[in-house]
């Protein structure tokens, strides 16, 4: 995947830079900012990258060509969009072409680049190293293209394809006993679509067919890591010190998907729009697995001790989904419209795996040697889901400054998940029949006058009972903002976010809560200078009582956040020069207490029209309260050349 | 080998539009714009000169044989003869302003889909909201794509500050500074209001997965993508406080508000007494169970 990247960047730079000289003589409006980027780090890389990761490297900052004309010299595009940011090393780098020719074709295509670190070290790792459980350092590249023929004919064909490929090295570990031990991972992740169909259009109808073809391959192999042997727990069970001497593994899964979506929309007159739609999808997985490990080694369900263990598995697993629904749009009159309409949505999971394990060199707790052993497990799950959705919305806009929008839906979950006996960790525990059904009634006034707007939204929800502990029963989220364009040279906003969920039911109890106020201030005291200022705070209290597995005792989870932030930035745009500036303190006293300060500094210098040369800086620093080790400063320092023929 | 021929097939494919879009510029240029967008309006009004470049202008070329005129102009600004006549009076010519501006723009963009609507949208053509607040016919910025007025992330901020604010302020959030990633990556402007405009996978998964394929499943011992809850039942996409983006400040915390028998009738096993939570590795439940989104192979997520 990597030649696949490295070729399609050094295609696309090169031929948009080699059009971009013939663009010079054309004007096509073409720019480009190309160059290198430093990294200077003090404190945790780790953190750094989990949280930034922006690395050293050639860096593409920006590339944008838009050509847009008469086809008659050379009928092939008619009009053409290259857009890319970030691109080499990234870590989030993107590049899109839109081109075409009027009435013959439209080609879109996507192409993002993810770089996708974790090692963090005090969080979910009790191994207490940076090696541990979801560690990774992976890259992702996406594709996607889409080709429509014949653009506003009667039918127009529809192809696309979408790639999306994951992989890396990472690490993982292993539970054995009562041991962990730290593996190495190779993943290799590669998700593909094909899409065939066609749009049509025919008098007041119009629809759109699609069969689409997804194939997801997913192959991963974990081996011990060197000097992982002696897992973390440095006891002994029963007299005996527990080590892995090898152990490996590997699993390959294929799921294809065919999907199949139709979609209709026809004007039963010039005030009522229908819709219909059904999508379906027929996912089927197959897996397979094996695992081989040898050592001295303990398994407590089987009561003995072994010193190697083969383990085979093969699984598949069905997932069926469909939905159907249909919307009315009624344009009742001017600047009044009803819409409505229902959906229901159905998802079955059915499967099985088949394992089997022989344990081999077993003996006793009292030490005799026994007989090789083999379990066979054969789990057996499936999960049924419907959901049916109701909803109806007026929006009024026809009163001048004012706009309203009123709805209510209602939502019913019904869902029956059969798991495996050997899911379950304490009997009783996630099987059965959930039912669930909320009513939501929401709103949202908008006024806006001349230099004044401003804003209030609102949902209510109300529900009959939980499937999940932490779902709610009541919860109202409003919102309110305004802004103020009083003078050419003064902007205000501020936007307060008001959450609150309760759930009351017995040995549930729980309480949440969130606000969030945000100020806003740009002032632009002469054309060539903006200065910006923000203030936010943010709060957030939300408590449920948990059972500790240990000893049964009933416990409040709670957690808070209670942050502030404050911004400042500066632009300034001369002739030949421009600069902007910002920095930004966030300090968060709740649960987990850190701060936050980030700042940068571009400056954007012409040299000619055709030239120029931008230096920029930026910095991030992270003061982790909780696990100091964590904290970090990160400066950056990017010189490029811009070039706009 | 496939990667290559891959690599070459997308060079060449890229290399013959953008070379073609360079050969198409050649008789556009020197032609009188004028002439394409209506010699009469552009007279005075500099826009219509640069409207020969507006995907406005190419479509209305295709639906009328490739003449394009003052005809052009007056599609959307109504019959400008008198508006000519009285030497420019602004009284007399349609402009395309608030709520009535966007009813322009919908008698055309009127089609709806499953879960967007140009009419009836979130975003829908309100006096405060509408077409024109994100969309600019005659002065978009020309590095956006869809004639947008500046940068989707940018131009989300400009009323939800709360949410554009939670993206600066969290250490662990998506990236959007960079640009590969931005508000309608996920959101769709035209959506309902249904779960704000988030987008769905053709199938009706949720959107995460576009992205993040390998936590899509199936899965035999699936968790808890989209059977009861969904993704944001554990992470908060907007930008959070803890790795992963999580919820709760602890991996413990994160699990056991939901796996608990304090309630009946819920979904969520207890796990059995040997998970010590004071203990530190029991109170990160994903040293064992990494396969938390689901496994092909282990009932207790294990592997």
């Amino acid at each position: 995947m990597r030649t696949f990247r490295s070729a399609f960047l050094v295609a696309a730079l090169a031929s948009t830079l080699g059009s971009a000289g013939v663009a010079r003589a054309q004007a096509i409006p073409f720019d480009i900012e190309v160059g290198y980027r430093f990294l200077d780090i003090i404190g945790s890389e780790e953190s750094y990258r989990s949280q930034i990761n922006e690395r050293e490297g050639f860096l593409v900052r920006g590339i944008h060509l838009g050509a847009d004309g008469k086809t008659d010299g050379f009928p092939i595009v008619d009009h053409l969009r290259i857009d890319g940011s970030d691109l080499g090393a990234g870590p989030a780098g993107s590049l899109s072409v839109d081109a075409g020719l009027t009435g013959a074709y439209r080609l879109r295509l996507t192409y993002r680049h993810l770089d996708q670190f974790s090692a963090l070290a005090g969080f979910a790792n009790p191994l207490g190293a940076l090696i541990g459980q979801q560690t990774w350092d992976r890259t992702r590249d996406m594709v996607d293209v889409n080709l429509e023929l014949l653009p506003g004919a009667v039918v127009t064909p529809l192809f696309g394809y979408t790639s999306n490929n994951l992989t890396g090295p990472g690490y993982t570990t292993a539970f054995l006993g009562q041991d962990e031990f730290r593996l190495g991972q190779d993943l290799k992740v590669h998700d593909q679509e094909i899409r065939v169909g066609a749009g049509f259009h025919a008098g007041a109808f119009s629809g759109e067919f699609l069969e689409g073809w997804r194939r997801d391959r997913e192959i991963e192999k974990d081996s011990l890591l060197s000097g992982a042997g002696a897992g973390n727990n440095t006891g002994t069970v029963l007299g005996n010190n527990l080590n892995l001497s090898s152990l490996t593994r590997s699993s390959v899964t294929d799921v294809n998907t065919p999907t199949s979506s139709f979609f209709l929309r026809g004007f039963a007159t010039d005030a009522v729009q229908l819709m219909a739609f059904y999508v379906r999808a027929n996912a089927s997985g197959d897996s397979t697995d094996q695992e081989n490990l040898s050592g001295s080694l303990v398994s407590f369900p089987l009561a003995r001790f072994f010193t190697g263990l083969a383990d085979n598995s093969s699984s598949r697993v069905q997932n069926t989904m469909w939905r159907v629904g249909g919307r009315v749009e009624w344009h009742v009159l001017d600047g009044i419209d009803v819409t409505g309409g229902f959906v229901r949505r159905h998802a079955s999971w059915d499967g099985q795996d088949l394992v089997s394990s022989l344990f081999t060199g077993t003996t006793g707790y009292t030490g005799f040697t026994l007989a090789d052993i083999q379990t066979i497990l054969n789990a057996q799950t499936s999960v049924d889901r419907i959901e049916d959705v109701y909803d109806v919305q007026i929006a009024a806009k026809a009163f001048g400054p004012f706009g309203v929008r009123a709805g209510y839906s209602r939502i019913e979950q019904d869902l029956t998940v059969t798991e495996d006996p050997s899911e379950i960790l304490v009997p009783g525990g996630q099987g059965g029949n959930f039912t669930r059904n909320i009513n939501r009634i929401e709103g949202a006034l908008t006024y806006g006058t001349g230099p004044f707007f401003a804003a209030a939204e609102a949902s209510w929800d109300d529900a009959n009972q939980a499937v999940l502990r932490t779902d709610y029963l009541t919860r109202n989220r409003e919102r309110a903002r305004a802004t103020w364009k009083g003078f050419p040279w003064l902007t205000i906003g501020a936007t307060g976010l008001w959450v609150d969920q309760t759930n009351d039911t017995l040995g549930i109890n729980s309480k949440g809560s969130s606000r969030q106020y945000t100020g806003d201030l740009t002032l632009t005291p002469v054309k060539v200078l903006r200065l910006h200022g923000a203030y936010s705070k943010l709060q957030a209290d939300n408590t449920i009582p948990i059972r500790a597995p240990q000893d049964f005792s009933v416990l409040d989870s709670v957690n808070t956040e209670d942050g502030q932030m404050w911004e400042a930035g500066l632009g300034l745009k001369l002739d030949k020069i421009a600069i902007d500036g910002f920095w930004s303190r966030f300090a968060n006293e709740g649960s987990y207490a850190y701060r936050l300060y980030r700042g940068g500094a571009r400056v954007d210098f012409d040299v000619t029209a055709q030239f120029g040369l931008i230096g920029e800086w930026s910095v991030d620093r992270y003061l982790d309260y909780q696990i100091s080790t964590s904290s970090f400063r990160a400066n950056r320092y990017g010189v490029y050349l811009k070039w706009r023929p | 080998m496939k990667h290559l021929s891959l690599g070459a097939f997308a060079a060449a494919t890229l290399a013959v539009l953008t070379a073609g879009a360079a050969v198409a510029q050649a008789p556009a240029s020197p032609a009188p714009a004028k002439v394409e967008a209506g010699p009469a309006c552009a007279d005075c009004h500099d826009e219509a000169k640069i409207f020969a470049n507006n995907p406005h202008m190419r479509g209305y070329r295709a639906a009328h044989g490739g003449a394009a005129g003052i005809a052009v102009c007056a599609t959307c600004h109504g019959d400008g003869a008198k508006h000519m006549e009285a030497g420019g009076d602004k009284t007399l010519i349609k402009t395309l302003h608030g709520r009535t501006g966007a009813e322009t723009c919908v008698t055309c963009h009127k089609q709806s889909a499953e879960r967007s609507s140009f009419k009836t949208g979130v975003h829908a053509s309100s006096e405060a909201v509408n077409c024109l607040s994100c969309h600019a016919i005659h002065k978009s910025d020309p590095k956006q794509a869809s004639l947008l007025v500046s940068a989707p992330t940018k131009l989300c901020a400009t009323c939800h500050q709360d949410a554009a604010s939670s993206f600066r302020t969290f250490p662990y959030a998506h990236r959007l500074k960079e640009g590969a990633l931005s508000c309608v990556s996920c959101h769709d402007p035209h959506g309902r209001s249904y779960k704000h405009a988030v987008k769905e996978t053709r199938a009706g998964e949720p959107g995460c997965v576009s992205c993040h394929a390998e936590v899509r499943g199936p899965f035999i011992f699936t968790h808890v993508n989209g059977v009861a809850g969904d993704c944001t039942s554990c992470h908060v996409p907007h930008g959070s406080s803890y790795p992963h983006q999580l919820q709760r400040a602890t991996i413990a915390a994160q699990c056991l508000e939901c796996h608990s028998t304090l309630s009946s009738g819920t979904l969520g096993s207890q796990p059995p007494s040997f998970h010590n939570i004071s203990l530190p590795r029991y109170r990160n439940c994903t040293t064992c169970h990494v396969a938390v989104h689901g496994s092909q192979r282990s009932p207790q997520l294990l592997k």
